[in-house]
């Protein structure tokens, strides 16, 4: 119980530094130098002492709804699991984090249509759509998870997985369809283009775009822990070998270290993935997220039907 | 290492169905078929006849090297790069890759190995890519996809005879030729290579 | 007399579970009636619409009481007609008027099949009442399949199913508010009541066969309704193929507990008719809340049309904050009610999947399951559209600025039904456990008892508060040392701002329309003159391609028929004299 809140809270208090991690290794890809990993925690201090300024048009939801926003990624913080499970949980339902996830999407559209401004409009139109599409692929993952380990509590299917020696191609092509999946709903590149603020690559900035000050902090410490929990459940789900299952130290210092390597692996394939493909036309976005479709598909054919 | 192999497999014909770039459907055939290459090593490895090994060397030669490389030269020459108009456009084809599969691996479940399926797969998949493109080059990668689905029909169950593959992959060395020639001319005939035009033909 | 004719009453749990849905819902409808009617004192009798609306509740609360089918059709056919009344109360309307007999002729198709499935019902057993059917039901063995098929068709008809929904989208505009709150919350269910009395008590349950047919429906009509919402401008019109799309839900989750049942896989079943009776409460729940919010916009504004609308946080601020709590349970946030029984049909549309062993089986059930994560996608894409549009934003034409107070009573009812969306989501887990046992029990006949989602949402509802009241600690904290100040909307620097540049309901789901535009009939036309005009519309498709041939049809037969009327009586006397000497002589041959 103790080492659940625990893990959750070093995974809140670390997820800023894996974005900046991931702007670094992009920046070094890139050939320049870079802004330090701790550059996040750095802007979420200006902006949480800066004054806040709101359009005359907002409503009661850009009062609430970054508070809300936040709350909902602590709270799905608090679901997952990071480098320990003991698997008995009760806690955990993949369905119910899912849903919590979708808050935060929920209240980042209406903030988009809440200052009347045309951008915000159009970015929350986007992602909406963009969500619509990625629905089916959800459903598919989580089918496949729960024929996998016959059930949907995610610290059990962490301790299972973490486990298991042998991994099916199933596994593989699932993976690959999460990732997919990962990429579309964290608006990463592809999709969108979380750096800039052009009017081509608005989805996600351009709801936020008359945020400012403490609620634009709020925002950008939720998508950090976003991103992190989504990379924490991939791992967890889909190569949770080496996770700590008994409360050793050795376990436990393996489990981290395994943790960490596997994370800095993925923010490089991350990084590698936005430097290397354009952006999709917003029309093309469903079709990568088809892809991902088939890719749940054919993982759930060769799971089952096999 | 198979259960990866036919995931790389599976994986490059879901992508390859839902390209657009001539380019990148050639890598992801490379891809495709040095995965395949590789299943035959493994599996000659496994049981040690050399049937394995002379078809994974032939299949590494032709269409991991040979045959991208020739394709990906006239791709450069006539400069034909994107798929303009698909006829089935991406999320469609998607959308049927996937139910294709599916059907495909309920039909043939009591088939108990891997590769049958995943051969079929590559089979309808070529398919897909063969009605849904206009350009004669990623017809003619549909086709050979279709041809390593056949590959991995041959290596997993159905024995053929050695010779009858090394004439299939033969044949499949010579119809790229052709095809590289053909689309040459067509090129040359149409001002373009898509095979539309081909129409133009009919009196 | 021959028949059996007991007046007795149906007190089993499937019909208390519905009487509570009706009374549940229908209170603080009534109240919020009692604001709203207001609205009509100039024009229309106000008695006349309370004494409807009663008869209407009764009739509803009759037709599930009833132990009887000669009873239940009865009132069946008084809840039509009282409906019927009710949705064209605003007769003066001529657009109403139209929509009205749509419904009509609707809903007595709906009764012709009823009337033919229990008449054969009585055929193979000879009874009328309920309960002795339920004893007897081997003799309706061979012949379940054709009173499957007329229940599908008369309830499925007065449900909305696909292709019997097109009064759904016409009928429930040209009602009254508190009206359509009324119809889409509970009368609905009423039918989805009918369809589960006759399938699964009467007929005992039904062969997988049928259970397909259900399954494919359910997601067919889900899929064609919530593209069809999405496309909407109307916000009632919008909210009717919504209801609709949940009622496609229903019966598809209905089909798949039918599925698992004749495959004698009875816990997978009995926890996907829980989930479908679960998803009837709360659809009756948040959707009546929608309704009475869209009321509540038209009586302060005089408007239903989205793109007139905006901006109205300021003026009804706490009917919007209770339509936010309705938008924020449509999309299945938690902890609200729809979350909680969205959530268990995708977990028994998954948990059902690994029980069965038949592999072609699984493959449609996962294709289905996929469809309607796609719908409940589309739910959530049309809600935002429908809440964020109207309500957020400045106001898009004079209408919104200039509004009516809206009366307590309304925004009672609104938050008596918002209170319940809450209560019913946090405390899902003791509800879903209560109906799954008394479904087992009453239905199934079976003893099982079951843990769903166990009761970790109680608990996270708790964490979920405490968290935010933490974090709104911090805020006020922050907002003791730095200012807030309000400014124009920055957008990017542009000043020139007019309310007509904010996104309408038109271009927030055109992405959509472009890709599933062909389903909604969607149609863009850009004309290029002196000014840019664009122009889009969408129709209901089946309504065009199916209907309208129909009707034509109809008005042409009648066209014909009209010309034996010449307005003399002696021709309508012999008219009437050579049919009786035809049937004499027909009589008398025959018998």
């Amino acid at each position: 119980m103790i080492i659940n809140i625990i893990q959750s809270m070093i995974l809140i208090i670390a997820a800023p530094l894996f974005s900046g991690i991931l702007k670094r290794i992009k920046a070094i890809l890139r050939g320049y130098e870079g802004a330090p990993v701790l550059q996040p925690y750095f802007d979420i201090k200006k902006l949480l002492s800066k004054e806040r300024v709101i359009s005359k048009s907002s409503s009661f939801i850009t009062t609430v709804g970054p508070i809300i926003i936040l709350s909902a990624a602590i709270l799905s913080a608090f679901l997952t699991p990071v480098f320990f499970t003991a698997g008995n949980e009760l806690i955990g339902n993949m369905f119910i984090l899912i849903f919590i996830l979708s808050i935060i999407k929920f209240f980042n559209t209406l903030i988009g249509l809440d200052c009347a401004c045309t951008f915000g409009g159009m970015g929350s139109s986007r992602e909406m759509f963009i969500y619509m599409f990625a629905e089916p692929v959800v459903f598919l993952i989580l089918a496949f998870v729960y024929f996998e380990t016959k059930s949907f509590n995610i610290y059990k299917i962490a301790k299972l997985n973490a486990v298991r020696t042998d991994i099916s191609s199933a596994h593989i092509v699932a993976a690959i369809a999460f990732l997919i999946w990962l990429i579309a709903e964290n608006a990463r590149m592809p999709v969108d283009n979380p750096e800039t603020h052009l009017e081509l690559t608005m989805v996600h900035e351009a709801m936020i775009l008359d945020i400012s000050g403490r609620d634009l902090a709020y925002i950008e410490l939720a998508s950090a822990i976003k991103l992190a929990i989504f990379l924490t459940i991939f791992i967890n789900i889909f190569l949770p070998f080496g996770m700590a299952v008994s409360l050793s130290a050795a376990a436990l210092i393996k489990a981290v270290i395994l943790y960490l390597i596997k994370m800095l692996v993925f923010l490089l394939i991350i990084a590698i993935v936005e430097i290397s493909i354009a952006k999709f036309r917003l029309f093309r976005v469903p079709e990568l997220i088809a892809a991902s479709f088939s890719f749940a598909i054919a993982a759930i054919s060769m799971m089952y039907f096999s | 290492m198979l259960e990866i192999l036919s995931a790389v497999i599976l994986i490059s014909a879901i992508i390859m169905s839902s390209l657009r770039r001539v380019n990148l459907l050639i890598r992801g055939f490379s891809v495709q078929s040095l995965a395949i290459s590789l299943v035959c090593f493994t599996l000659g490895f496994k049981t040690g006849e050399v049937h394995y090994y002379i078809i994974g060397a032939l299949t590494l030669l032709v269409k991991t090297l040979i045959i991208p490389i020739v394709a990906s030269k006239s791709v450069r020459e006539l400069k034909i790069n994107r798929e303009m108009k698909l006829i089935i456009d991406g999320y469609w084809s998607s959308i049927l890759t996937a139910l294709s599969i599916a059907t495909t691996y309920v039909f043939l479940d009591n088939f108990n190995n891997d590769f049958v399926k995943a051969g079929f797969v590559l089979m309808v998949l070529g398919g897909i890519i063969l009605i849904g493109r206009k350009k004669a080059i990623s017809q003619m990668i549909g086709f050979l996809v279709m041809e390593n689905g056949l590959v991995l029909f041959e290596i997993s169950m159905i024995k053929m005879t050695l010779i009858i593959e090394i004439l299939i992959i033969l044949e499949v060395l010579m119809l790229s030729v052709i095809m590289g020639v053909m689309v040459f001319y067509i090129n040359k005939a149409f001002d373009t290579v898509n095979t539309d035009y081909l129409s133009n033909i009919k009196e | 007399m021959f028949l059996d004719f007991s007046f007795g009453i149906m007190k089993d749990f499937l019909s208390l579970f519905f009487i509570f849905i009706i009374i549940f819902i229908s209170i603080p409808v009534l109240i919020y009636s009692g604001g709203y009617i207001g609205e009509y004192r100039k024009n229309y009798s106000v008695k006349y619409h309370w004494s409807m609306l009663i008869l209407f509740l009764l009739s509803m609360i009759g037709v599930v009481l009833s132990s009887n089918s000669i009873l239940f059709m009865v009132f069946w056919e008084i809840m039509s007609i009282t409906s019927f009344f009710l949705v064209i109360y605003e007769y003066k309307n001529k657009e109403n008027l139209k929509s009205g007999i749509l419904y009509f002729v609707m809903t007595h198709i709906s009764g012709l099949f009823l009337m033919f499935m229990f008449g054969f019902i009585y055929k193979y057993t000879g009874q009328t009442n309920f309960i002795k059917i339920t004893q007897m039901y081997s003799n309706l063995e061979t012949h379940k399949g054709i009173i499957f098929i007329f229940a599908l068709l008369g309830f499925g008809a007065k449900a909305g199913l696909v292709p019997l929904h097109p009064w759904l989208p016409k009928a429930h505009p040209s009602a009254p508010s508190n009206i359509s709150a009324l119809m889409s919350g509970v009368m609905l269910k009423v039918a989805v009541y009918g369809f589960i009395r006759v399938v699964f008590v009467l007929l005992g349950g039904v062969s997988y066969k049928y259970g397909f047919i259900l399954l494919f429906t359910g997601t067919l009509t889900a899929l064609y309704t919530i593209i069809n919402a999405l496309l909407q401008n109307d916000i009632k019109k919008l909210l009717a193929y919504s209801s609709a799309e949940n009622i496609g839900l229903i019966f598809s989750i209905l089909g798949l507990s039918i599925i698992l049942n004749s495959l004698k896989l009875y816990e997978s079943s009995i926890m996907a008719l829980t989930a479908g009776l679960f998803h009837c409460l709360n659809h009756g729940v948040f959707k009546s809340l929608l309704f009475t919010g869209a009321g509540s916009v038209l009586y302060a504004t005089g408007t239903k049309n989205m793109n007139e609308l905006g901006g109205l946080h300021r003026k009804i601020k706490f009917t919007s904050i209770c339509v936010l709590i309705g938008t924020a349970a449509i999309a299945a946030i938690p902890p609200l009610n729809g979350f909680a029984s969205e959530s268990l049909i995708f977990m028994s549309f998954i948990k059902s999947v690994i029980a069965i062993k038949s592999k072609a089986f699984v493959l449609m059930i996962v294709i289905c399951g996929t469809a309607l994560a796609l719908v409940a996608g589309g739910a959530i894409y049309s809600a935002v559209k429908a809440y964020g549009i109207t309500y957020l934003g400045e106001a898009r034409s004079k209408k919104a600025e200039n509004i009516h107070r809206i009366p307590i009573s309304m925004n009672v009812g609104m938050a008596i039904l918002s209170l319940y969306s809450i209560i019913l989501g946090v405390f899902s887990p003791f509800i879903i456990n209560f109906i799954s046992k008394y479904t087992a029990q009453y239905i199934f006949i079976k003893e099982y008892r079951l843990n769903f989602i166990g009761y970790e949402t109680i608990f996270i509802s708790i964490m979920f508060i405490v968290i935010i009241t933490l974090i709104t600690i911090v805020s006020r904290i922050l907002d003791r040392k730095n200012k807030t100040e309000t400014y124009e909307t920055w957008a990017c620097g542009f000043n020139n701002f007019k309310p007509n540049m904010q996104y309408s309901g038109d271009g927030y789901s055109q992405p959509a329309a472009r890709y599933f535009g062909f389903v909604g009939g969607y149609k863009k036309e850009v004309i290029i003159k002196d000014t840019i005009t664009l122009k889009q519309r969408v129709h209901d498709v089946i309504e065009r391609q199916l209907y309208n041939p129909v009707v034509d049809f109809i008005t042409f037969i009648s066209g014909r028929i009209v010309k034996i009327h010449y307005g003399k009586i002696q021709i309508y006397i012999s008219y009437i004299f050579i049919t009786l000497i035809i049937s004499v002589i027909l009589v008398l041959k025959l018998v």
